[in-house]
């Protein structure tokens, strides 16, 4: 192995090689998977008409989930992060909980709440709203489970950024909202972006909660991770080739986090 | 190795239950005929039985009577989809015995030359309409469920119930338009004992496992696709006596009344 | 008098009051932990005291009664127009110098364009009007910093506070930045926080000296720093300070020491009554050091234990508790033997300076 730019590496070679496993133990599986692509029939089986519907419901749902996540996630994020009140460590530990919880528990969670009968669903029903089998259930579903992704990289990134230079702001004049939309906001842009693309994947990847909540109905609610659900049942080529296709929009997914998650480069420490 | 599989009976006429269960079995015709020379041999060995989800009630309930009976075997479970199982099974999971929930299944086995013998037909199950308890959308018969206003959930066409599910609805001339297809029997189920759904078209031993948390109802039009539940041992079993034991044990008597009690036809 | 200030934290232990009148510019100094910058937190409204009050051009910037008798008044910075200015430059590292200067204009809500010519004003009396289409992070600490200080100045601050403008700096740079703020602060209210005597005496009016969260001494650079009342101001300009009490002719330090004070010494302490505390201070280089008492008569000899050696370049300082002296390296090298012994420190009588311990002037704590 080739040390980072010519610089002193300490990596005994136990870890590199306990590395290599640990890579190896994530790439097999994947390659297996491609291994048993039928490449013959790939293209006829991901542009089929189920396939395309479940693709397009994925996208639609997980970009409408991701909008909702930066919409609720950042002001979270901002209050965990800035304010300081009783109960705020516990209720950081709550809104983080869905990180951990099966899937299938969100589902749960969220059916005795929007559902028919639920806590919401119940008035919600009175004023006309079904949320259970419908599109929004979806939504719904994949916003639960991808907030706390985008909560969470963005409250590191605010505490690594840390409150001075929003102190200066407020000396120059600026009220609070003009010291988050011009000082904030632009400093942690980059971890607003890598959370929202980390969300957009946990997202799209959902499933055991939709499965739970939402149902499973080609165009409205069988997104991508259903329809391979349910495809490995009776057709587990094109189970295979839709995973394939999900595992290269992660991998472009996890490359843009990468990307984006670069930080600014400080002022300080220059000198002529 | 000679198959041993009466000797089991002998064993088991040290225990009370064991008593009862071998009565029946001994009246029952469909058992295996007795092989004298191997009935003083008492069973031993450990086996795991590949099961469709479906049968997890029923299956550990005879696994433990028959662990009861044979004081020299142990019988793991292994509940999934039959699909699911004869995936693992044909990818090498260490099975001793498959039940499946459909002919379809079972016969991807035998088509890989799996099988110790002939699978056997041990059980039939039908649909059956269930809805949430006290029933709010009154529905009365399988017509109903084409209603607009009723929020039906069905399996997927690509998975057995929902096959059957198509079937019927096609011999009933009724077009369904349900806001679900799930994947499995449970999740239609969980949308109906939720309240959910008002209504879910799941099998009748799906409905009595349930309990309370649902009503079931009936439908003529559910004879149109009965679902057969083969069995067999599995020919790379090590403990193929154990294994073919099993089979027979829920092929016999025992198996039919605890089936029979859980919803099951007869096959 | 354009800013008034009463304040107390319990918590630090500071308890402070601090006056600048319309165009001064105070310095602040004292030692690591003193509540110099908890002084620049709360007159910027970054940190709440316990109790006190503050005015600024008569606008209250806070009125925390100790007790209830009247309503709490809490002003939030952006609403002070009181602008800080910390040791690292902390310039907004997503916008350009210009976008920096103007920051403060454009949230006070001044036209985009106007604040753009505002804020090019202020880079030219910087000296940085060449930057202005850079990137922070392409300037260098000397530059960052005058773009830090046209930008506090852009937002037209009733009250600046300045919390060690140039410690962080080069030294090669410090001198010019120093100069430019010397302009800039001419004729403005300002605070600034400062280890730096110099900065002292080319920034600043006045001076107070903040010990323990108490002011210690206030008054001009030349009274604070020549004439020192406390140690730590003694220690900053470089002065020996021996403090006691006046008995006869003599300034009486502690049991063992007793200085005559009639023999050519200068200052106005010459003509304190009897009983009076007193204080004398002389410079180290104006100090030698001998094993024996020297014979010299226009020397005042101080007979101490000699402490340690501190080599602080080209010469040498030799520790008492009384006095220090700066020797050559050769003859600390002989002194070396005499640490933990006592010596005789002297100094000619007419390098030290004797005043009396308080200052006439007020002093506010």
């Amino acid at each position: 192995m080739r040390p980072v730019s010519g610089s002193y590496s300490g990596v005994p070679r136990w870890v590199i090689a306990l590395a290599a496993v640990g890579a190896a133990f994530v790439l097999l599986p994947l390659a297996a998977m491609v291994l048993r692509v039928n490449w013959a029939e790939f293209v006829p089986l991901v542009t089929s008409e189920s396939s395309v519907a479940a693709l397009l419901l994925s996208l639609r749902t997980s970009l409408a989930a991701t909008a909702l996540c930066v919409v609720f996630g950042v002001p979270m994020a901002l209050v965990l992060a800035r304010t300081d009140f009783w109960g705020q460590k516990i209720l950081r530990s709550l809104v983080l909980l869905p990180l951990v919880l099966p899937p299938v528990v969100g589902g749960i969670a969220l059916l005795y709440t929007f559902g028919r009968r639920g806590l919401l669903g119940q008035t919600f029903g009175l004023l006309g709203i079904e949320i259970a089998f419908s599109t929004t259930a979806v939504v719904i579903a994949q916003t639960f489970v991808a907030l706390p992704f985008l909560v969470l990289s963005l409250e590191g990134a605010l505490r690594t950024v840390g409150t001075r230079y929003e102190a200066i702001g407020a000396t120059l004049g600026a009220s609070p909202t003009t010291v988050l939309r011009r000082i904030t906001l632009p400093l942690v842009l980059p971890a607003v972006l890598s959370g929202a693309v980390l969300s957009f994947a946990r997202a799209l990847g959902e499933f055991g909660a939709t499965l739970t909540f939402a149902g499973s109905l080609q165009g409205t609610t069988r997104t991508l991770p259903l329809e391979i659900y349910l495809q490995r049942e009776t057709d587990p080529d094109t189970a295979v080739a839709l995973s394939l296709l999900l595992v290269v929009v992660a991998i472009v997914i996890v490359t843009l986090a990468h990307r984006t998650g670069a930080p600014f480069r400080r002022t300080t420490g220059a000198d002529s | 190795m000679p198959r041993t599989s009466p000797s089991g009976r002998v064993v088991a006429l040290i225990g009370l239950a064991a008593l009862v269960l071998t009565g029946c079995a001994t009246a029952t015709p469909a058992a295996s005929t007795p092989t004298p020379s191997a009935s003083a041999a008492a069973l031993d060995g450990d086996i795991t039985v590949f099961a469709a989800a479906s049968l997890k009630a029923t299956f550990t309930e005879l696994a433990a009577s028959f662990e009861a009976e044979n004081p020299g075997t142990t019988v793991a479970l292994n509940f999934a989809g039959s699909s699911d199982l004869v995936t693992q099974i044909i990818e090498g999971a260490p099975a001793d015995v498959f039940a499946s929930a459909d002919t379809k299944n079972m016969t991807k086995l035998t088509d890989e030359s799996l099988a110790a013998g002939d699978p056997v037909d041990f059980a039939t199950n039908v649909l059956e309409i269930a809805v949430p308890p006290g029933n709010p959308a009154g529905i009365v018969d399988f017509a109903d469920l084409a209603s607009p206003d009723v929020k039906l959930v069905v399996c997927a066409p690509e998975v057995p119930c929902g096959s059957a599910t198509a079937t019927v609805a096609a011999a009933a001339d009724l077009t369904l338009t349900p806001v679900s297809e799930e994947s499995s029997v449970t999740d239609v189920l969980g949308k109906v004992t939720s309240g959910e759904a008002d209504a879910g078209l799941v099998y009748v031993t799906d409905v009595t496992a349930a309990g309370d948390a649902v009503e079931g109802i009936d439908f003529a039009e559910s004879a149109e696709a009965v679902n057969t539940y083969p069995i067999v041992a599995l020919k790379d079993s090590a403990s193929a006596d154990v294994a073919q034991a099993f089979v027979d044990y829920i092929t016999g008597g025992a198996g039919a009344d605890v089936l029979q009690t859980a919803g099951f036809g007869a096959p | 008098m354009t800013f008034t200030l009463d304040l107390h934290v319990a918590e630090r232990d500071v308890t402070l009051h601090l006056e600048v009148a319309a165009g001064e510019t105070v310095a602040v100094l004292g030692p690591n932990g003193a509540g110099k910058s908890t002084l620049l937190g709360v007159i910027a409204g970054l940190v709440r005291p316990d109790s006190g009050r503050a005015e600024l051009n008569g606008t209250v910037l806070f009125d925390l009664p100790a007790t209830g008798d009247r309503r709490s008044v809490w002003r939030p910075p952006h609403q002070r127009s009181v602008s800080l200015l910390a040791q690292d430059a902390l310039l907004f590292p997503h916008l350009s110098v210009l976008e920096n200067v103007a920051f403060g204009p454009r949230g006070a809500g001044v036209p985009a364009s106007q604040a753009r010519e505002t804020a090019t004003g202020w880079l030219r009396e910087v000296d940085a009007e060449g930057l202005a289409g850079r990137r922070p992070a392409e300037l260098s600490g000397g530059q960052a910093q005058r773009i830090a200080v046209a930008r506090a100045l852009a937002s037209d601050p009733g009250l600046l506070l300045l919390d060690e403008p140039l410690a962080a700096l080069d030294i090669a740079v410090a001198p010019a930045v120093r100069r430019m703020l010397r302009r800039v602060l001419a004729d403005r209210s300002a605070v600034i926080v400062t280890h730096d005597v110099l900065d002292a005496y080319t920034l600043a009016d006045r001076v107070v000296i903040i010990e323990n969260g108490r002011i210690v001494d206030e008054g001009t650079p030349a009274e604070v720093f020549d004439r020192p009342r406390s140690a730590f101001a003694a220690g900053l300009a470089g002065l020996n300070l021996i403090t006691g009490t006046r008995r006869g002719n003599t300034l009486v330090a502690d049991a063992f020491t007793s200085i005559g004070i009639d023999g050519g010494l200068h200052g106005s302490g010459i003509d304190a009554a009897e009983g009076a505390p007193l204080s004398l201070a002389v410079r180290p280089a104006a100090v030698s050091v001998s094993a024996d008492r020297p014979t010299d008569p226009t020397l005042i000899n101080v007979r101490a234990e000699l402490i340690d050696l501190e080599p602080r370049g080209d010469f040498v300082r030799v520790r008492s508790l009384l006095l220090s002296a700066d020797v050559s390296p050769k003859q600390a090298a002989e002194l070396d033997p005499a640490v933990g012994s006592p010596v005789w420190f002297s100094f000619p009588s007419t390098a030290a300076t004797v005043f009396p311990s308080v200052r006439s002037t007020r002093l506010s704590s």
